[in-house]
């Protein structure tokens, strides 16, 4: 904006007192101008906004058969057993025969998926590590977590258990949330702080922050397809969803999402579709072709859906055939096929008003811990606090199963990048794959 | 005038000066959200819509059916491995078929 060649440079005490308030008075009325700008832009903005929110997914999707017999096949294979503490975060490698997972025991495994079998082990610095991440040749591994650093290190072939790291990145000024690499050099991390950064492995340096957030930034998510998309989606306790382009400073997109932190990010089959989780226990879709939200999944509507159902999908043999049905009910169902896994609420508990005010609260309560999708995306696997793994129908905004088994909180859902498998992580140290079989 | 008074309105100029470019950076912010491109989101549910339809899912049987035999390599590998695992199983523990021996 040119403002006349103001100069406000040392030793300049030559101006009139009444060039300075006439300045000051033509200053005021550029603000005037633009705030009036402003004001009209965002009402513009709003007009084109509603213009092209001309449907969401639901309305459009009323011709598409549900599915009834909510038959889901997927079955447990094998169960990834090593670790002594609570598994926090984990990853499968590009080609889906490896997953990398890091726990509260110290330690970052990378498994042999086929056989179930450790094939490395790495010592972790800091045994408070809340992320971890695999690089797309499965040649380097990265952790972060509350000591604020995200640590590299390379995986040697010929030594099974060792701790060979090549940089550690610190410059965060809190708690690091989530990392991801983006491609072999470099590294994308989300933290505590209020920003993202992108750090380059060779150079061992920062090269980007983003500084958008005005909250924790809590989960970040890549691209399925990173090589034609320069993008990534991070979203945080400030209640907003931020895209950004991984080359500029300043976000290119954003969207509302929610009053409640956004714990959760995961970028939909084609790259054009995001979906967010948040702390409320609502689920929220976005497409950033179309700049708006599409849909919401919350689990009390989720649930109605399937009133007098049998929801199960495992080989579970209890059946209630109840022919009338009420919302309690489908509450007192709920409780019965999904047991949470404290032992406050019990499946066994009888039918009361007291029963179902407690059941409804609890669905409310439950916040969303991590999302993905099985490979057309119809599927979408949930994990909420006490819940577990559940699985939606994304079009029919139905909840059509579980995947049950754990013993305790599920941390994780990761579908394998060829879109096979699904692994489940839980604090019970261990971790699930589930696939479909031949019959 | 003295020099103190005179330092005070440069800084206020400057200040109002600030916050006119922070506004200007918002309303240029603002235009190009304004001339993004954007489609309709019933055309993007319908572009959703037309991917998970056609996209073959061995996780719903209802609409796509079985993975036929050897497709899936998560159990494929794992068959090998359990076959594997119980030949050693026999070789090394021959006479007693359970997992566990009670000392």
């Amino acid at each position: 904006m040119q403002t006349a060649g103001l100069d406000f440079s040392k030793n300049q005490y030559t101006p009139i007192i009444q060039d300075i308030s006439s300045i000051e008075e033509d200053i005021q009325q550029k603000i005037n101008f633009a705030r009036q700008e402003t004001k009209n832009l965002y009402i513009q903005i709003d007009k084109i906004k509603k213009k092209t929110q001309d449907a969401d997914l639901f309305e459009m999707t009323r011709k598409v058969p549900p599915l009834n017999k909510k038959l889901i096949n997927l079955k447990p294979i094998v169960d990834l057993k090593g670790h002594n503490n609570k598994i926090a975060d984990f990853q499968w490698s590009k080609n889906s025969k490896n997953i990398l997972s890091a726990s509260q025991d110290g330690f970052m495994l990378v498994w042999d998926v086929a056989t179930g079998l450790k094939q490395h082990a790495i010592p972790l610095d800091s045994q408070w590590v809340l992320s971890c991440a695999i690089s797309p040749s499965g040649n380097l591994v990265a952790s972060a977590g509350l000591n604020n650093n995200c640590t590299i290190y390379k995986i040697s072939k010929e030594n099974r258990v060792q701790q060979n790291i090549i940089s550690i990145f610190k410059g965060h000024t809190g708690y690091v949330s989530s990392i991801d690499f983006l491609g072999e050099t470099q590294i994308l991390s989300a933290s505590g702080d209020m920003t993202c950064a992108l750090w380059d492995i060779p150079k061992a340096k920062r090269v980007r922050e983003y500084t958008d957030h005005l909250g924790d930034v809590l989960a970040l998510s890549l691209p399925n397809n990173i090589e034609q998309n320069n993008i990534f989606a991070s979203c945080g306790s400030d209640g907003y969803l931020y895209i950004w382009d991984t080359r500029m400073q300043a976000n290119v997109q954003n969207f509302f999402v929610s009053d409640s932190d956004v714990s959760t990010v995961k970028f939909f089959h084609g790259d054009n579709t995001i979906l967010t989780g948040s702390d409320d226990g609502t689920i929220s879709m976005f497409d950033l072709r179309s700049d708006c939200s599409l849909a919401n999944y919350t689990l009390s509507v989720g649930l109605e859906h399937q009133r007098g159902v049998n929801p199960t999908i495992t080989t579970n043999t209890t059946t209630t055939t109840t022919t009338t049905t009420t919302i309690t009910d489908t509450y007192n169902n709920l409780k019965h096929y999904y047991p949470p896994s404290t032992m406050q609420y019990n499946s066994t508990t009888p039918k009361s008003p007291t029963i179902s005010a407690i059941s409804s609260s609890y669905l409310d309560n439950q916040g969303v811990v991590s999302i993905d999708f099985s490979k057309s995306g119809r599927l979408m696997y949930a994990c909420y606090t006490d819940l577990g793994c559940v699985v939606w129908d994304i079009l029919n905004t139905e909840v059509v199963g579980k995947l049950e088994g754990h013993t305790n909180r599920v941390t994780g859902v990761k579908t394998s990048p060829d879109g096979l498998a699904v692994c489940t992580g839980s604090w019970d140290t261990i971790m699930k794959i589930w696939t479909p079989s031949y019959s | 005038m003295s020099s103190k008074q005179q330092q005070q309105l440069q800084l206020q100029l400057k200040i109002k000066y600030l916050k006119l470019k922070r506004i200007n950076e918002l309303n240029k912010n603002l235009r190009e959200e304004l001339s993004r491109e954007r489609i309709t989101a019933s055309n993007a549910c319908l572009s959703l819509i037309n991917y998970i339809q056609t996209t073959r899912d061995y996780t719903l049987p209802e609409i796509w059916g079985y993975p036929p035999p050897n497709s899936n390599h998560f159990i494929t590998n794992r068959y090998h491995n359990n076959r594997y695992n119980s030949n050693k199983h026999e070789h090394y523990n021959d006479s007693s078929n359970g997992c566990c021996t009670i000392m």
